[in-house]
């Protein structure tokens, strides 16, 4: 999957290209708004990660000049700001999602995912950890054919979770990710649910799939 | 009572009746007095008057009686009563009194006569009275033309006047014969003060009196009216000073109106400059430039919390990134995964920091944006409790939520508002037997939810400071239990943005509840 990153911060830029390489996709670099569209206009790409505050020609410019152009290609805005009516604007000058800085770059990986399934129309809704499978479209999720009933918290827990086997997550990414939370520093909910949801999904005979990473957070087990 | 005596209106309506209160009485009184004394000087004018119209000879006691009942005609038409007549010479004798003299006593305060003792009776009586009369038709100025016959007939008999009185002229008289002008004095009888004329001639005293009396009766009658006009007067004055008042209260009514829609969301708004004179003016124009001032500063303020956070945004994410990535990279259970955890951990607590000092200067600023959507609060509610129940499973959590609680409201708001709410209640809750109560209703335009938990309760001079910013019940409390002191006042802005409140319904000991009030958009 090949993604256009237009961003001007290059400390920025080098941790996301770095993720996204990572977990391969090819990623062309633009370090201005004019280099941005150029790239845009003459190259073909299977998304755009879209910074809106820009030297040169800004984001919401570009965004603008392609879908003038007809040019759809799925365009994710990232932006600082993250004003309601800023989003609107991006939203409605045709970028198809909005990511909020500071991000993660799972979060980036998952949204532009969800985009490429949307765009490629592929069903791929089921992510699977050895024997665990779990159905985002369904959400059912099983085991060895095990049927495995979990609240709605639990489950969105241990999608997050299984979006990156062997990657680490802490315990506030938990937290913000899977509750929303905001207020409460307090962390100690994600370790009652970890509890909880290992005691479903990891039956007494099987292999410990959910592990703790002493001092740091939470992953799945690394395939 | 009290806060009527504290209205400026009432009190310039008081102070303006007692000020007219007094100037109508001083008024009164004046006038009271100033009437006395023209009725009293109408009563010696005719009293100096009357005597000269018919004036017998002092020993001729009919003539006397004639004399006293056309006096009491003249009188009754004149005072409205009769005059009292005592005719007396220097020894005290009396010579005629009238039926109704009021008193002896009076008598013996009557001044003594000059002059010298009467007469003996005139050897031609006629001529004597007929010379009263020309003395008196003289005097007055009166007969000399209309009367020339008895004017000649008055200088014919001059030398035998002159005989007949010859003991009594004085120099620098008129002539032997005049009459001096009366003593006027007023003294208290049986029937009230008397107005009496004396004349002295001759050893002869004439007392004319007159009944005050009469003279009050007017009196009273003036009194009456008075007495009718002037609170009447009172009342009008004191519905004018109300009005006037109240319109001169009119500017500074708008000006407390318009102070009072003075919120942070509305600093812009300016009171306008009526027509209600300069006084006014001028206090509104140093109002207008003291929120001038207190708009630009707060801007400014608002506008630094909002570039502030902004700011942070960019090293945050780089920070958090970078950190992310070396966590990830680390190896296993090493020391410095550990360290890079702690750090990212760290980056994130200060990004929320970051979010909340944006949100609270949105706040200030008025411009918390809300989004939305069809939401059924009741499952956000059991949603955010089904969480604590997870957390705190010491905790006893009754639920009394209606169905069908469906309204338009930003989900994530609410829900921030739910959790702080829920983790206030979880954490200062009783340590023995701790519990959560929530109680959710609706009616056709609001969502009312009510939680209540145990424990100790807010202490009373602390409930009013829960919503404030950095407000915290118990500053012995760490960090990590309170959150960061932010919570109850972000959630009423929330709340508040939603058009909606949060209020402290209760707390005392044994019992804390807050109220949440959620109206539903049409």
């Amino acid at each position: 999957m090949k993604v256009l990153l237009i961003e001007d911060e290059k400390r920025i830029s080098d941790f996301v290209a770095k993720g996204l390489k990572e977990r391969g996709f090819t990623v062309d670099l633009a370090e201005n708004g004019n280099d941005g569209f150029y790239l845009a206009k003459t190259q073909s790409y299977d998304a755009i990660v879209l910074d809106i505050m820009l030297p040169g020609r800004d984001g919401l410019s570009i965004l603008k000049g392609l879908r003038a152009k007809g040019n759809n290609v799925p365009v994710i805005a990232a932006t600082a700001r993250g004003e309601l009516d800023e989003r609107l604007e991006g939203l409605n000058l045709g970028a198809d999602d909005y990511l909020t800085k500071p991000f993660y770059v799972d979060e980036l990986v998952a949204r532009l995912q969800a985009l490429h399934r949307r765009t490629s129309g592929s069903q791929l809704n089921v992510k699977q950890v050895g024997d665990l499978v779990l159905n985002m479209a369904t959400r059912e999720v099983s085991r060895n054919d095990r049927e495995i009933e979990l609240t709605s918290r639990e489950f969105n827990l241990l999608e997050y979770l299984m979006r990156s086997s062997g990657r680490v997550y802490t315990r506030t990414q938990i937290l913000e990710h899977v509750w929303g939370y905001d207020f409460d520093p307090n962390t100690n909910i994600v370790d009652v649910c970890v509890q909880r949801l290992r005691k479903k999904v990891d039956g007494p005979d099987d292999e410990r799939l959910i592990e703790t990473v002493r001092g740091v957070g939470y992953r799945m087990k690394k395939q | 009572m009290m806060r009527w005596r504290q209205s400026f209106r009432f009190r310039i309506m008081v102070l303006t009746i007692v000020l007219s209160g007094i100037v109508l009485v001083a008024f009164g009184l004046e006038t009271r007095w100033a009437f006395y004394l023209i009725k009293v000087s109408t009563v010696d004018q005719n009293l100096r008057t009357l005597p000269f119209r018919e004036f017998p000879h002092p020993e001729h006691s009919r003539g006397w009686e004639r004399f006293s009942r056309l006096t009491d005609q003249v009188a009754s038409r004149v005072f409205n009563g009769d005059v009292h007549l005592h005719v007396y010479g220097v020894d005290g004798k009396t010579y005629f009194k009238s039926e109704y003299w009021p008193s002896q006593r009076l008598l013996e305060r009557l001044p003594k006569a000059v002059g010298e003792l009467a007469p003996p009776p005139s050897p031609e009586p006629d001529l004597q009275r007929q010379f009263w009369r020309m003395d008196h038709r003289r005097r007055l100025g009166e007969g000399a033309n209309d009367f020339a016959g008895e004017q000649e007939r008055l200088e014919r008999s001059d030398g035998m006047l002159n005989r007949v009185f010859r003991r009594g002229p004085r120099p620098g008289d008129l002539g032997p014969m005049a009459i001096a002008e009366p003593e006027v004095m007023t003294l208290k009888s049986s029937v009230g003060p008397i107005r009496l004329g004396v004349y002295k001639f001759n050893g002869y005293n004439v007392a004319m009196g007159v009944e005050l009396s009469k003279v009050a009766q007017e009196m009273t009658h003036v009194r009456e009216a008075f007495l009718i006009s002037a609170p009447l007067a009172l009342i009008i004055i004191a519905a004018g000073a109300w009005v006037i008042a109240s319109r001169a209260m009119r500017p500074v009514r708008r000006l407390t109106e318009a102070v009072s829609s003075v919120s942070v969301g509305r600093l812009g708004e300016r009171v306008q400059e009526g027509k209600e004179g300069i006084e006014f003016s001028k206090l509104i124009r140093v109002y207008n430039d003291m929120l001038e001032r207190l708009e630009r500063s707060f801007n400014q303020a608002t506008r630094f919390s909002a570039d502030a956070a902004h700011e942070l945004k960019t090293p945050l994410t780089i920070l958090q990134g970078h950190l992310e990535t070396a966590l990830q990279e680390a190896p296993d259970d090493s020391e410095q995964q550990r360290r890079f955890g702690l750090l990212l951990e760290e980056t994130q607590r200060l990004r929320g920091i970051t979010r909340r000092l944006l949100l609270l200067a949105k706040a200030d600023a008025g411009q918390i944006s809300i989004a939305r959507e069809e939401t059924d609060f009741g499952s956000l509610v059991s949603q955010s409790v089904e969480d604590f129940e997870m957390q705190s499973p010491d905790t006893r959590f009754e639920m009394e939520v209606e169905d069908s609680l469906t309204a338009g409201l930003d989900r994530s708001l609410v829900t921030q508002i739910l959790q702080n709410l829920l983790s206030n209640a979880v954490k200062y809750n009783d340590d023995s037997d701790p519990w959560v109560k929530i109680q959710a209703r609706g009616t056709d335009d609001f969502i009312t939810m009510e939680i209540a938990n145990g424990g100790e309760g807010i202490p009373e001079e602390a409930q009013g400071r829960v919503f404030e910013r950095f407000a915290r019940v118990d500053s012995a409390r760490n960090r990590s239990v309170d959150g960061f002191g932010l919570g109850l006042n972000l959630s009423r802005e929330f709340a508040r943005a939603h058009d909606g409140e949060l209020e402290l319904a209760l707390s005392e000991p044994g019992e804390t509840r807050f109220r949440l009030t959620l109206p539903k958009p049409n």
